[in-house]
């Protein structure tokens, strides 16, 4: 019996000295970690509009799914130095391996470009949605136009599934950008 | 003396090699090292925790009761392996996202904890030093070795420079899990070709 | 939400086959895949640890760790260990018949590192208990079906004449590659 004590106080005190090790080490970690993620949303943002001055979250358009199964974490409203406003939307949607997490950019009747956060697609071939090569062609499109890959849109050779998920996601959530943000907003 | 301990070392590397003969720890040596960067990332991590953990067995090998020795085992690896997680995050988040759940598996690796078993927690500190270093070693190289081929082959570009002309198409096979499958088997082929003959 | 389950459970099975895609779990892997009946029962004792494992973390993660996430890997690995270790004992008592079957493989299940990542994967893809179960339970079914699929290979190839420094793992690893190979191609196969 004493022994079964022992070897437990033992392995509690290993494991509680290990615990407060843990939690010194984080408590000096944790706010660099959520200074990398808050880093990492503003680059790309920076990256879909190089102007901008400052971003905010938009609570009321926070985690909502829209058509075609996609998932809307969150939209954020991009302010530039004349006065005038662009949208961003971060959302999820599936491509072709997978999930893809992807900032929308978006501003007046545009699509202002798309920077791919999050993706599984095949090394290679549809990990190209991610190149500037690729997703140039976004940039300062008219979202009346079809989105279709091989008529208005430049598919990746040997990704045109990749190449057309994108482009239906820019195209689906321009349409819910322009029904519910650029039109409320106007 | 002297000698013993340096054998202990040297064993690590080619012999003992825990990947290539012992067969141990294979989940995360395949999985990442698809790119250079990730290959280094991976063996300073993997080695920051087998060294720390197999010290902190050896040190603490006269106190820690025979019984419960596998949880308390698991304390001196898992701790370890959650600074090395935290770390990464707070400092190489590109890094950190592109290693996910295989740095927290260092954990379960099973050289981790073959080694503190088998080894550290029978022998002195100074020789479990030596055997944590040279296994840490044997890790890395074949790792980073293989994520050199795989990397340069496979996308053309070495740490995400290119290094191939462009015209050169990328045999992208050796980045997915049939390639590395393959040059494994070749690899092991390879050194126990060597190891045979030398004997 | 049925269909979205059936997804779940056929991307973990098939397209990210855990072995063959994931890379995980492969040390127990090449060592059991020596004999099919050692393949069978490794597979069921995985199914049964893997999805009470999934259950007990998701319940420890969300109800009693909310900002004590750092301390997850260290609270996972003792969950799954003690947890093996009742399990052991359990079926030692109570149903020797089961223990008989998979009892040998119980310890060498707390280094399999496919329960302590399933159980991550879970909590990082904020999967909710139900999709996590599924997910779990998929992904043991994936790893046994590749177990399966590997142990009928070698034993085949044991009669063959294999060149001789191919001879041992290099081979196993080699068929393993070209296994690999057809998994590859279920890729796509999930919208």
């Amino acid at each position: 019996m004493k022994k079964i004590i022992k070897s437990g106080l033992t392995v509690f005190i290993i494991a509680t000295i290990g615990a407060l090790l843990l939690a010194w080490v984080y408590s000096f970690t944790n706010p660099k970690i959520e200074e990398q993620k808050f880093l990492s949303i503003k680059n790309a943002i920076e990256e879909i509009f190089p102007n901008q001055i400052g971003f905010d979250e938009m609570p009321e358009f926070k985690n909502k799914i829209i058509e075609n199964n996609i998932n809307i974490i969150t939209v954020y409203k991009v302010k530039f130095e004349n006065g005038e406003f662009g949208f961003v939307v971060r959302a999820i949607y599936s491509g072709y391996g997978g999930k893809v997490e992807s900032l929308f950019g978006y501003q007046d009747k545009k699509s202002k470009g798309v920077y791919v956060l999050e993706h599984s697609e095949t090394p290679g071939l549809g990990s190209l949605i991610t190149s500037k090569d690729f997703t140039k062609q976004f940039i300062n499109k008219n979202l009346s136009d079809p989105f279709i890959p091989k008529q208005d849109v430049q598919a990746i050779t040997g990704a045109t599934i990749s190449s057309k998920t994108i482009s239906n996601a820019i195209k689906t959530i321009g349409k819910f950008y322009l029904d519910n943000i650029y039109g409320g907003k106007k | 003396m002297k000698k013993n301990i340096f054998k202990e070392f040297t064993k690590g590397l080619a012999k003992e090699n825990p990947i290539l003969i012992i067969m141990l720890g294979l989940c995360s040596v395949l999985a990442v090292s698809t790119d250079v960067a990730n290959a280094i990332g991976m063996s300073l991590g993997f080695s920051f925790v087998l060294i720390i953990s197999e010290l902190l067995v050896s040190i603490f090998r006269k106190i820690i009761p025979n019984e419960v020795r596998i949880p308390i085992f698991l304390v001196f690896i898992a701790v370890p392996t959650t600074i090395v997680d935290l770390v990464m995050k707070a400092y190489f988040p590109p890094l950190s996202k592109s290693m996910g759940v295989f740095i927290p598996l260092i954990v379960v690796n099973c050289i981790v904890l073959g080694r503190v078993e088998a080894f550290a927690y029978k022998k002195g500190v100074l020789e479990t030093l030596m055997d944590s270093l040279g296994m840490a070693i044997g890790y890395s190289w074949v790792i980073i070795l293989l994520s050199i081929i795989r990397e340069v082959l496979g996308k053309g570009t070495f740490l995400g420079l290119r290094v191939l002309p462009k015209a050169y198409l990328p045999m992208s096979i050796l980045t997915f899990p049939p390639g590395g499958f393959f040059l494994i088997a070749v690899f092991i082929a390879i050194l126990n070709g060597i190891l045979n003959r030398r004997s | 939400m049925l269909s979205n389950l059936l997804k779940i459970i056929i991307a973990a099975t098939i397209v990210d086959n855990m072995v063959f895609i994931r890379y995980i779990a492969l040390c127990s892997y090449v060592g059991v895949t020596n004999s099919i009946d050692a393949s069978i029962g490794m597979t069921f004792a995985v199914i049964f640890v893997q999805t009470i494992a999934t259950a007990i973390t998701w319940i420890v993660f969300h109800l009693f760790m909310q900002g004590l996430e750092f301390l997850q890997i260290i609270v996972f690995i003792f969950t799954i260990a003690s947890l093996v270790q009742l399990v052991e004992i359990y079926l030692k008592k109570n149903v020797p018949s089961l223990y008989k079957a998979m009892g040998i493989y119980l310890p060498l299940i707390t280094t399999n590192c496919m329960i302590l990542a399933v159980t991550l994967i879970n909590i990082d893809k904020n999967y909710s208990f139900i999709e996590s179960l599924v997910y779990a339970f998929g992904a043991s079914l994936g790893y046994g079906l590749a177990l399966l699929i590997l142990a009928g290979v070698r034993e085949r190839l044991r009669l063959s004449n294999i060149p001789k420094f191919f001879r041992g793992y290099p081979i196993v690893f080699a068929s393993m590659a070209l296994i690999a190979i057809a998994f590859l191609g279920f890729k796509g196969l999930i919208k």
